[in-house]
């Protein structure tokens, strides 16, 4: 029986907040927050939500290890900050996804593994 | 539908009873949540501001705004640390190197040339200097608003003079200003001097960051329009 646990699928998912970032960041020249949250509750068909809690600290620890950098704009009568990859940002775009494939390639070879002895 | 300047203004304020006291993170929040409920309000007419600030705010979980400042504030702390050993490590090379290595032979000289006194003055003068330094760069022309990118170094620019000054007031005045060589002393003044004006370095660099980001926090309270 499957069982769909959206916690669960959450907290995985927090695991992979950095190459999440970095993909939507190389994809988009700059997001703001709210833009990402939004754009990972499209892509996923709003089945993963991509919460502001989890995000901004995620956002903060990458630009003090220097892979995003910010610039404010203003609109109307509130300043946004906006998330851009720095050169290292875009040089680790690529290692970080083959990371999360290979992991993901690992897990298959795991989980595999574990259905056919459980027969 | 945008959300007005008051009602701006009144999640500026939601923010400061939330315990967010430093106007850069606060921008992002202001901004995070007026988005959130522009749009949870243009999808639900019968909505009111109170309560789109509330399932907005609650989409930040149990602890609020609270990680989301830690961990800001941890990534300031951090960042900082790294710009100031990079800055550090600039004295090992040239022409800082140098530099340092002329001014402690020049120390020295001054001390064999003239009475050996003359180098606890020079160090005392030079140490006044660098204070005069810290000063100007830690309080002119600071912003006006609390800036969580600038707290670090205001906390730590607030103790580095004394460093060189106290070995000064050591020799001078317990021991007597003949009594210790400064030559025993003068490795530990030039790495004093040569982390405090790093650290003025970095204070400058950041508060130029901060300035070009967040202009409207460096505008003095009588030409600015909001609190």
């Amino acid at each position: 029986m499957y069982i769909h646990d959206m916690n669960a699928s959450n907290q995985l998912f927090r695991g992979s907040l950095t190459t999440i970032i970095l993909k939507l960041l190389s994809e988009q020249e700059k997001m703001y927050g709210y833009e990402m949250t939004k754009k990972v509750k499209e892509l996923t068909g709003g089945e993963l939500t991509l919460t502001e809690g989890a995000l901004y600290p995620a956002l903060h620890k990458m630009e003090a290890a220097g892979l995003l950098e910010t610039t404010i704009e203003n609109i109307g009568n509130r300043s946004r900050k906006y998330y851009h990859l720095t050169k290292k940002g875009n040089k680790e775009v690529p290692s970080k996804l083959a990371e999360m494939e290979a992991f993901f390639r690992q897990m298959q070879t795991i989980l595999n593994l574990r259905l056919s002895t459980g027969k | 539908m945008e959300l007005s300047d008051d009602q701006i203004e009144r999640l500026f304020q939601f923010t400061k009873e939330q315990g967010i006291h430093y106007y850069d993170v606060q921008i992002e929040l202001v901004d995070h949540l007026a988005t959130n409920m522009e749009a949870a309000m243009a999808a639900d007419e019968t909505l009111t501001f109170p309560g789109a600030l509330k399932k907005a705010f609650d989409s930040f979980g149990v602890a609020g705004f609270e990680d989301v400042c830690a961990e800001k504030a941890g990534a300031a702390n951090t960042g900082e640390y790294k710009m100031l050993m990079n800055e550090a490590k600039q004295w090992l090379t040239f022409p800082r190197l140098m530099l340092l290595l002329a001014l402690g032979s020049l120390i020295f000289y001054l001390g064999t040339v003239f009475e050996p006194v003359v180098r606890v003055y020079v160090v005392m003068v030079l140490s006044f200097g660098l204070y005069g330094y810290s000063f100007y760069i830690s309080f002119v022309g600071n912003a006006t608003k609390n800036l969580l990118l600038l707290s670090y170094t205001s906390f730590a620019l607030a103790f580095a003079p004394f460093s060189p000054l106290l070995y000064v007031l050591n020799v001078g005045i317990w021991r007597g200003l003949e009594s210790k060589p400064i030559e025993q002393m003068i490795v530990p003044v030039l790495i004093s001097f040569a982390l405090q004006i790093s650290l003025c370095n970095v204070r400058r660099q950041l508060k130029q960051e901060a300035q070009s980001l967040y202009p409207e926090a460096f505008v003095k309270p009588s030409a600015a329009t909001t609190g």
